[in-house]
C-alpha cells in the first residue's frame, strides 16, 4: 500500500471524533479488542466490517456478516467502494474514510475581526446605547425630570444590556469554548439603539412623507430586528450553518408576526397596531403636501361602506353564548342603583 | 362618558314586603286625617305597578320599575329604560308587575317613544279610572299637541307627588314642587324639586287633585331633589298612537332606530341653525357651540413650575338618549386644547403635542352595539390653518342608518404651540356627521400675524379669553380676518 488512510469517526452533525491513521491493510473494525479499530458501540457486532484493497485495487469496506450492517444513505449493501466525501452506518457509528491524496476544499476567507473582541465593542456598544438612551428620555422628559432621573433610565437600559449579553456569552463559552462577552454586548447594544433609532426615524419620515403606515405598523419591525439581533448572537456562539439559522430566524420572525397581528386584527377589525399616525412633529419636518378640506370630506364619505358592510344587524344571533355571557351585564350596571341608596340614606 | 343624570331603573335583589312598607309610609302621619298625599296614595295604589324585567333564563330580574294605568285601560305607562331589555332582546328577557297588593302578571309591550322615554305596556287587569290622559286616537305617526284634548296648566312653585317603587324597597308617595320646564335636552323636561329614586322610574306624577302632570324618569346626582318628569303632553301623543287591543310589533329595533334618526335630525339642525361661534385660544380660532342644549367650560393649566401651558374649551350636550345599559346616543361634544411652548425644546414640544394627539380613538371589535372603526386621515390646510385630521366612523349593528364620528385635529403650523380639537357624535345620519364636521373644519382657524414675538404678546392676553364672537358665515370670518390683516399692517 503506498498511503496512508484514514478512518474517521464523526458525530451526527459531521465533526470528527476520532481519527485513526492506517498504514496497513486490511484493517477490521468491530466491538472486540483484536480489532485495528475499536468501537464502543452495542450495535455493531463483535467483528463488524473489513478495509481492504480489492481485486481491481479499489478500496472498499464489506460486511463481516454482522447484524445490524454497513448503510450508505439507507441503503445497506455487504460491500461499498469507499468515497471520501461518503458517510458509512455501522450500527450508530458514522465512518469515513480518506486516502491521504484527499483533495481537500479551499481555504475559508476569515471575515471575523479578530480585533473586534473585548473592550472595543464593549465600549462602543454601551456608549452607542447610553447616547439613544439619554436622547430618548431627553425628549420625552416634558416635566424637566431631575439627574436622578436620567441616571436611573440609563442604569436600567444598560443593567438589561449586560444581563442579557452575559447569558449569550455563558452559551458561547459552553459550545465554543470562549466566551466573546464584548462582541455579544455589542450585539445587543446596536439592537437596542436601532430600536430606538426606529422609532424616531420612523416617525419623522411617517410625518414627513405622509407614509403613515411606517408608525402604525409598529410590531414588524421590532421583530425583524430582534430576529437580526438573535441571529448574530447565534452566530458569535460558533453556529456553523448561518443558512440554515436564517431560514429558521426568518420562518420564526414571520410566525411571530402573523399571530400578533391576527390577534390584533381580532380585538379591532385593523392589521395594524395603532389606528392612526399620532405623532406631531414642527412644520420644518413636513415634506409632504397638504390637501384641501374637500379632499378630506371625500375620504370620509368613502368610509361610510365600509362601515354599513361590518354592521351585523343581530349580532347576538350569530353566537348564542353571548346572550348568556351578556346576562350578568345589566345587572353589573349598578351606577344608578348603587350610588342613589347611599345617596338616599344620606338623605 | 358619564351624564349627570341618571336612569331610576332599580335593580336590587333584596325582597322587601312591599304591602308593610307601603302601611307605614301611609300611617306615619296619624294625627291629620286627610294631607293630600294621604288621600291620593289611597286612590291611587290600585293603578299603581312595579314592573320589573326577568332574565328568561334563570328568572332573575335585571331591572325594576314602577308604570301606572290609564284610566279604565289595560294600558301601563312606564319608562322605555325600565322596558329597553324588553324591547331590544325580546329573546333573553320578559317583563312582570307586581301590584301593591302584591299579585302579579305578565306585561306585553306595545309602543315605545325613545326620544322622550316613554313605553307603553299592556296588563291583563284594567285601571279603575284614577289616572286619567285623555287622549283621541290617531294613526299618524306625529300627533299635533292642538288635535288632543288639554292638559293641566301647572305653575312654579305648585305641589305636585310622585308615585313608585323606589329601589325595590315598597310603594311610595313623594311630595315636591313644580319647578319649570329644563331646556337642557332637545326635548323639554320638568323640573320636580322631591325625592325621586332608582326604581320610581316610569311611574306617574300627578298634581294635589290627581291629575298626571308627567312621568317620574331621571335626577341628578350632583344635586339634592333635583329630579325630572317626562310632561305629559309626550304621554298623550304615544297613547293617542295605541289601542288596547292592538297587535305589538314583533321587532321593536327598526321603530327605535326610526325614531333615533328622526332625533337626530332635529338635534344636528338645532346644532346648526346658526353656525359656530368662534373662540379664541391663543393666536388660533376654534369653533364652538353654546347654547341650551350644549353647555362649554374653560379651563386653563398654567403653573409657573411647567415648561409649558394648556388651555381648554370643552362644549359637551347634557343630554343623551338612553337605548340600552350599553348604548347612549344622541350626543355631542367638542373639545379644544390649546398647549403653548414656555422651556421645551422644539422636539420636546412636538412630543407633547403627540402625546395629547395619540390615543384619542380606539377600534374595537368586540362591541355588541358599534362596528370598528374605520378612519381616514390626512394633512390639510384651509383658512389660515393647516391641520393633522384623523376622522374615524362607527356604524350601529342594530339600527340601521344611525354612526358615530370621532374627527380629532392637530394644528401642525408652529412648533411653539399646538390647537387640537376633537368633535364627538354619537348616534347622527352619514350625511349630518359629514355636515358637522365640515362646518367644525371650517371654524378653525389662526389670526394671521405670525411672527413670534407677536404670538406671544397676543397669547399672553387671550389664552384665557372666552369670549364669544360669533361670525355669520365662512364669508364672514373670511372677510373678518382680512380687516385683521389691514390692522396689522
Amino acid at each position: 500500500m503506498s498511503q496512508s488512510i484514514f478512518v474517521e469517526q464523526l458525530t451526527p452533525d459531521g465533526e470528527v471524533l476520532h481519527r485513526t491513521k492506517i498504514t496497513q491493510l486490511p484493517i477490521r473494525i468491530g466491538r472486540a479488542y483484536d480489532n485495528d479499530i475499536i468501537l464502543d458501540d452495542p450495535h455493531t457486532a463483535a467483528h463488524h466490517a473489513q478495509i481492504e484493497l480489492s481485486q481491481l485495487d479499489e478500496l472498499v469496506i464489506s460486511d463481516l456478516g454482522s447484524y445490524n450492517g454497513i448503510t450508505h444513505a439507507n441503503t445497506r449493501e455487504n460491500f461499498f467502494v469507499v468515497n471520501g466525501d461518503k458517510i458509512y452506518r455501522l450500527g450508530h457509528t458514522r465512518l469515513r474514510i480518506r486516502t491521504a491524496d484527499y483533495q481537500v476544499a479551499a481555504e475559508v476567507t476569515d471575515y471575523t475581526n479578530h480585533r473586534w473582541e473585548g473592550w472595543l465593542p464593549a465600549v462602543t456598544g454601551l456608549v452607542l446605547l447610553s447616547i439613544t438612551g439619554l436622547v430618548s428620555t431627553w425628549v420625552a422628559d416634558l416635566n424637566q425630570g431631575t439627574l436622578s432621573k436620567y441616571l436611573l433610565e440609563l442604569v436600567s437600559v444598560l443593567g438589561f444590556a449586560i444581563g442579557w449579553s452575559g447569558i449569550w456569552a455563558l452559551f458561547s463559552r459552553l459550545f465554543n469554548g470562549h466566551a466573546r462577552f464584548g462582541r455579544h454586548l455589542f450585539i445587543a447594544s446596536v439592537g437596542l439603539a436601532g430600536m430606538e433609532v426606529w422609532e424616531h426615524l420612523s416617525g419623522v419620515l411617517a410625518y414627513a412623507l405622509s407614509w403613515e403606515s411606517l408608525v402604525t405598523f409598529t410590531t414588524a419591525p421590532v421583530v425583524v430586528i430582534c430576529a437580526l439581533v438573535l441571529y448574530f448572537h447565534m452566530i458569535t456562539v460558533g453556529n456553523k450553518r448561518p443558512g440554515r439559522l436564517k431560514i429558521y430566524l426568518a420562518a420564526l420572525s414571520i410566525l411571530v408576526i402573523a399571530i400578533t397581528t391576527t390577534k390584533k386584527y381580532q380585538a379591532s377589525n385593523h392589521f395594524s397596531d395603532e389606528l392612526y399616525m399620532g405623532n406631531i412633529y414642527p412644520p420644518v419636518v413636513r415634506v409632504s403636501s397638504d390637501h384641501s378640506v374637500d379632499e378630506f370630506m371625500d375620504s370620509m364619505q368613502s368610509l361610510q361602506a365600509t362601515v354599513d358592510e361590518a354592521r351585523k344587524e343581530n349580532p347576538d344571533k350569530e353566537d348564542g353564548e353571548k346572550v348568556v355571557k351578556k346576562s350578568p351585564k345589566p345587572e353589573s350596571k349598578p351606577d344608578p342603583e348603587t350610588e342613589t341608596p347611599e345617596q338616599n340614606t344620606e338623605k | 362618558m358619564s351624564f349627570p343624570y341618571r336612569m331610576l331603573t332599580g335593580a336590587i335583589t333584596l325582597a322587601i314586603s312591599l304591602n308593610l312598607s307601603a302601611q307605614t309610609e301611609t300611617a306615619s302621619p296619624p294625627p291629620l286625617p286627610s294631607s293630600a298625599a294621604q288621600q291620593l296614595y289611597a286612590s291611587a295604589q290600585q293603578d299603581l305597578l312595579q314592573l320589573r324585567v326577568l332574565l328568561k333564563n334563570g328568572n332573575s330580574q335585571s331591572s325594576v320599575g314602577s308604570g301606572f294605568l290609564i284610566g279604565n285601560s289595560n294600558l301601563v305607562v312606564t319608562n322605555f329604560h325600565v322596558v329597553s331589555q324588553i324591547a331590544l332582546e325580546p329573546e333573553t328577557y320578559f317583563g312582570e308587575y307586581k301590584d301593591t297588593q302584591g299579585k302579579s302578571g305578565s306585561i306585553e309591550l306595545l309602543a315605545v317613544d325613545v326620544l322622550h322615554d316613554l313605553a307603553v305596556v299592556r296588563v291583563a287587569r284594567n285601571g279603575t279610572g284614577f289616572f286619567k290622559v285623555p287622549h283621541t286616537p290617531t294613526q299618524a305617526p306625529h300627533t299635533l299637541a292642538s288635535d288632543q284634548p288639554a292638559l293641566v296648566k301647572l305653575t312654579q312653585g305648585q305641589h305636585l307627588y310622585s308615585l313608585g317603587n323606589p329601589l325595590d324597597l315598597g310603594f311610595t308617595i313623594s311630595e315636591g314642587t313644580y319647578n319649570g320646564i329644563s331646556a337642557r335636552g332637545f326635548s323639554d323636561q320638568l323640573m320636580f324639586t322631591g325625592a325621586v329614586n332608582a326604581g320610581m322610574s316610569g311611574g306617574p306624577n300627578v298634581t294635589a287633585d290627581g291629575q298626571v302632570a308627567g312621568v317620574n324618569v331621571a335626577h341628578r346626582l350632583d344635586g339634592e331633589l333635583v329630579s325630572f318628569l317626562v310632561p305629559v303632553r309626550y304621554v298623550q301623543a304615544l297613547l293617542a298612537r295605541v289601542t288596547h287591543d292592538m297587535t305589538p310589533p314583533t321587532d321593536f329595533k327598526p321603530i327605535i332606530g326610526e325614531q333615533l334618526l328622526e332625533h337626530q335630525s332635529v338635534m344636528v339642525d338645532k346644532l346648526l341653525e346658526k353656525p359656530f361661534s368662534i373662540k379664541d385660544l391663543g393666536p388660533y380660532r376654534v369653533p364652538v357651540r353654546e347654547s341650551d342644549q350644549v353647555r362649554c367650560w374653560g379651563n386653563t393649566d398654567s403653573s409657573a413650575k411647567k415648561a409649558y401651558t394648556i388651555a381648554s374649551i370643552n362644549c359637551s350636550m347634557e343630554s343623551a338618549i338612553f337605548v340600552s345599559g350599553d348604548l347612549q346616543t344622541g350626543h355631542i361634544s367638542m373639545h379644544h386644547k390649546y398647549a403653548h411652548n414656555k422651556k421645551l425644546n422644539a422636539m420636546q414640544f412636538s412630543k407633547l403635542a403627540s402625546n395629547m394627539f395619540n390615543g384619542q380613538v380606539y377600534s374595537t371589535a368586540k362591541s355588541e352595539t358599534i362596528t370598528p372603526a374605520a378612519c381616514t386621515e390626512k394633512f390639510i390646510a384651509h383658512n389660515n390653518i393647516s391641520l393633522r385630521a384623523l376622522v374615524c366612523a362607527e356604524a350601529y349593528h342594530k339600527f340601521k342608518g344611525l354612526y358615530d364620528f370621532t374627527l380629532i385635529t392637530a394644528s401642525t403650523d408652529d412648533s411653539q404651540m399646538s390647537l387640537q380639537s376633537m368633535i364627538n357624535m354619537q348616534g347622527v345620519s352619514y350625511s349630518n356627521g359629514m355636515k358637522l364636521v365640515e362646518q367644525f373644519l371650517q371654524g378653525l382657524d389662526r389670526t394671521t400675524q405670525k411672527t413670534g414675538e407677536k404670538n406671544r404678546s397676543g397669547d399672553a392676553e387671550s389664552t384665557d379669553d372666552v369670549e364669544a364672537q360669533p361670525l355669520a358665515t365662512k364669508e364672514a370670518s373670511a372677510q373678518n380676518s382680512s380687516k385683521k390683516v389691514e390692522a396689522a399692517q
